[in-house]
């Protein structure tokens, strides 16, 4: 603009103009309402990059100025102004600039009124705002960025207020976690959502980290949330200081991590499962198809995981049994049972099975869980014990059986000795002569008492001997035919012939390397059972001389032997027949069985119940170094 | 010679002590080893004052031959004593006129045999 245009302009508008351009440097203008004249200074023109010519000089020139999009906008202030008595206003508005293009600028305006408050002149100054609203607008976008950032990140992210520790911000995630509206959250401290002991420990900590003026990484913390019961949380406490470096606020970042716990403890409890191996455990749909297997279920059934993973159990359990279990199972929620299993290998085990149900979100179960322990070795262990158990009871019975016998046995020689002695008594007080004449019938029958008695007490000896095998055998080259016919002639003593034995004796002598004391015993036993249980018929004992032992058979002809008591008889203090009827210690045949056998040999019997029994000793004929026992 | 005792048991040195103590006391005793023999006297003879009858004999019980001896007219009244090493009562026959548990003395046989035999008559 020329100098002199400028002096003229200034002779048109006034001085006010022109000093207030030059005092504050601004573009200023001026419009005088009634004439509809509007100048601009030269500062102005420069502003707009447009001569005083191209700006014009009325209302409607200058508004051509103004953005057309705000243009009716900036018109309706002005008539608002002008018609309301309004003495100032200010606005911002784009202006097209010939060279910047759109530029932004600040109209500040003074409305000049006559007497009667008529406007007659605008008087204003006009600023260029294009950069400070742009550098407003890209704070406003950075400062949006940074909310969407805060607001999407996954992680619950609060800050509190140093001092009172308030919420002052929290995300959208935090909102989440806690299950609280932003709205409910903010001005509130922890006190207002938390469990006091939890919020005490909170607010602790976040003092610790304003006190320390750095950041405190809480690994795990446990939260109470509205909806989702309590949380696992990792957070992270950071102070935020103000420009003097006093703590002013407090962020939080926390994570999350209960799924990560969760699936983390599932890790380990799974690797836990399947390192297992004395257990098997493993899921079973409610089909009873296989989902899962351990280590302990492949050593156990011998079926690695790819065999029997989706597949039915159908081999190992049999399939009704697994069908009960798995009903009982999901009717009680949890079966343990004992069964049996047919392993990968056809054996059959015993297993300790638990089922239990798992449930989903309904009342049915979803799932089995199983855990089984192979418990075959305690089941044998335990049958063996209460076979010894059994076995040792049948010993105590018949111990006591045995001794209940063996006390009456030894009563009948006794009473007879006790009704000697009184009859020595009696015979010494009636007829001292009648005793003397009686002398020796009544000493020989005292002597035959102790025999007996004596007898018997070598039978209990033996009994013991045999039992705890102390039994020794002494050897020596005897004639078997002549210990028989030994013992027979004492059986026919003592039955005073009354009792028929016969010994057959084809060679009249079978000679071995034996016991001869033992043989003899043997022979008596068998020679005893014979008259005993022989109705008094005849007995017959027969020796045979045979390549390789001796063959001795007693035959009676009494009452026999059942079958089933052929093989029992030899046992201790058994015997065929109830002691109700027959006296006898009930070891003459164990005793035997036992000498025969020390001796290498073999005893048998046959028997038709009725029609007698014949018992045979199979005695080899042996060295005098033949095994001792 | 006194009444006849009858000495049943199959263990020849007891029945022959008792009998010689029976005798001693003044009566008859005849021995007897086998139930079947039993019956067969009390068939044929008459009545015996008193039996000594030993329990537990091969055969037959001494429970079974007094239930014989009652089925026999001569025996049917007969007092008979039972002689067992059993202590047990329960293995005992009721109703007998008396029970020698051995071992007993030749003083108790006596008292036994005496008390039974007075009882009858």
């Amino acid at each position: 603009m020329a100098s002199g245009e400028t002096k003229d302009r200034r002779g048109e508008t006034g001085g006010l103009l022109v000093e207030a351009e030059e005092l504050v440097g601004v573009a200023a203008w001026a419009w005088d309402v009634v004439r509809d004249q509007v100048t601009y200074s030269d500062g102005l023109c420069r502003l707009l990059g447009r001569s005083h010519a191209e700006l014009g000089h009325t209302f409607l020139n200058a508004m051509v100025l103004v953005d057309e999009a705000t243009r009716e906008r900036c018109a309706s202030t002005i008539r608002q102004t002008i018609e309301t008595g309004c003495e100032s206003y200010t606005v911002e508005l784009p202006v097209e600039h010939p060279t910047r293009g759109q530029i932004s600028v600040q109209v500040c305006c003074q409305v000049v009124r006559d007497c009667r408050g008529r406007a007659t002149r605008f008087v204003g100054t006009l600023l260029d705002v294009s950069e400070r609203q742009g550098a407003e607008r890209r704070l406003a976008q950075q400062q949006q960025f940074l909310d969407a950032i805060i607001e999407n990140i996954p992680d619950m992210i609060f800050i509190k207020d140093a001092v009172t520790l308030r919420f002052e911000r929290f995300n959208r995630a935090g909102e989440q976690l806690l299950g609280y509206e932003r709205s409910e959250l903010l001005g509130k401290s922890d006190f207002d959502f938390f469990p006091r002991d939890q919020a005490e420990s909170f607010t602790a900590r976040d003092r610790e980290v304003l006190a320390g003026r750095s950041v405190i990484d809480v690994p795990e913390e446990r939260v109470l949330t509205r909806h989702n019961g309590i949380r696992i949380l990792h957070t992270k406490k950071v102070p935020l200081f103000d420009e003097d470096g006093r703590p002013s606020h407090l962020l939080g970042i926390s994570e999350d991590i209960t799924d990560k716990k969760r699936a983390e403890e599932f890790r380990l409890s799974d690797l836990l499962v399947r390192s297992l191996d004395e257990y098997a455990v493993f899921l079973l749909d409610v089909e009873g198809r296989v989902r899962t297997w351990n280590l302990g279920a492949e050593r156990v059934t011998g079926y690695t995981d790819s065999e029997v993973i989706g597949t039915p159990l159908a081999h190992l359990w049999d399939e009704a049994g697994l069908g009960s279990a798995l009903e009982r199972a999901a009717s009680e929620g949890c079966v343990t049972l004992e069964v049996t299993w047919r392993l990968k290998d056809e054996r059959v085990i015993w297993t300790v099975v638990t089922l239990s149900a798992v449930y989903g979100d309904g009342d049915s179960p979803v799932l089995f869980g199983v855990v089984a322990k192979d418990v075959t070795s305690r089941r044998r262990s335990e049958g063996e014990r209460e076979a010894l158990l059994t076995r040792l009871q049948e010993a105590l019975r018949l111990r006591d059986e045995f001794l209940s016998v063996a006390s009456h046995e030894l009563r009948t020689p006794v009473a007879t000795l006790k009704l000697q002695a009184g009859l020595f008594s009696q015979l010494l007080k009636r007829s001292p002569d009648e005793l003397v004449a009686q002398l020796p019938k009544l000493v020989t029958r005292l002597s035959h008492q102790c025999d007996r008695l004596e007898r018997m007490v070598d039978a209990l000896l033996d009994v013991s001997r045999l039992t705890a095998g102390r039994m020794e055998l002494h050897r020596e080259l005897v004639d078997l035919c002549a210990i028989a016919s030994q013992v027979i002639g004492r059986a026919r003593e003592d039955t005073r012939g009354s009792q028929e034995i016969a010994l057959v004796c084809p060679g009249n002598e079978v000679r071995g390397f034996w016991d001869p004391l033992r043989i003899d015993q043997i022979l008596t036993n068998l020679v005893s059972i014979a008259m005993k249980y022989g109705n008094a018929l005849p007995v017959e004992v027969c020796i045979e001389a045979q390549p390789d032992t001796a063959l001795v058979r007693v035959s009676d002809h009494g009452i026999g032997i059942a079958k089933q008591d052929c093989e029992r008889i030899f046992g201790q203090f058994e015997r065929a027949v109830s002691g109700r009827h027959f006296g006898g210690f009930g070891m003459g045949l164990f005793i035997t069985e036992r000498l025969v056998t020390a001796h290498g040999g073999k005893i048998s019997v046959e028997s038709v119940p009725g029609e007698g029994a014949t018992f045979s000793v199979e005695l080899p004929y042996g060295s005098r170094d033949s095994g001792r026992r | 010679m006194g009444p006849v005792i009858l000495v049943v048991d199959d263990d020849d040195d007891l029945r022959d002590t008792m009998s010689l103590v029976v005798e001693g006391a003044g009566y008859k005793a005849v021995q007897m080893s086998r139930a079947a023999d039993v019956i067969a006297y009390a068939s044929v003879s008459p009545a015996p004052a008193a039996i000594l009858l030993d329990l537990m004999m091969p055969g037959m019980t001494g429970a079974e031959l007094r239930e014989r001896l009652r089925a026999i007219p001569a025996t049917a009244g007969t007092p008979i004593v039972v002689v067992t090493a059993f202590r047990d009562k329960r293995h005992l026959p009721t109703d007998v006129a008396g029970v020698l548990f051995k071992p007993f003395s030749a003083d108790d046989l006596i008292a036994e045999v005496e008390r039974v035999v007075r009882l009858v008559n």
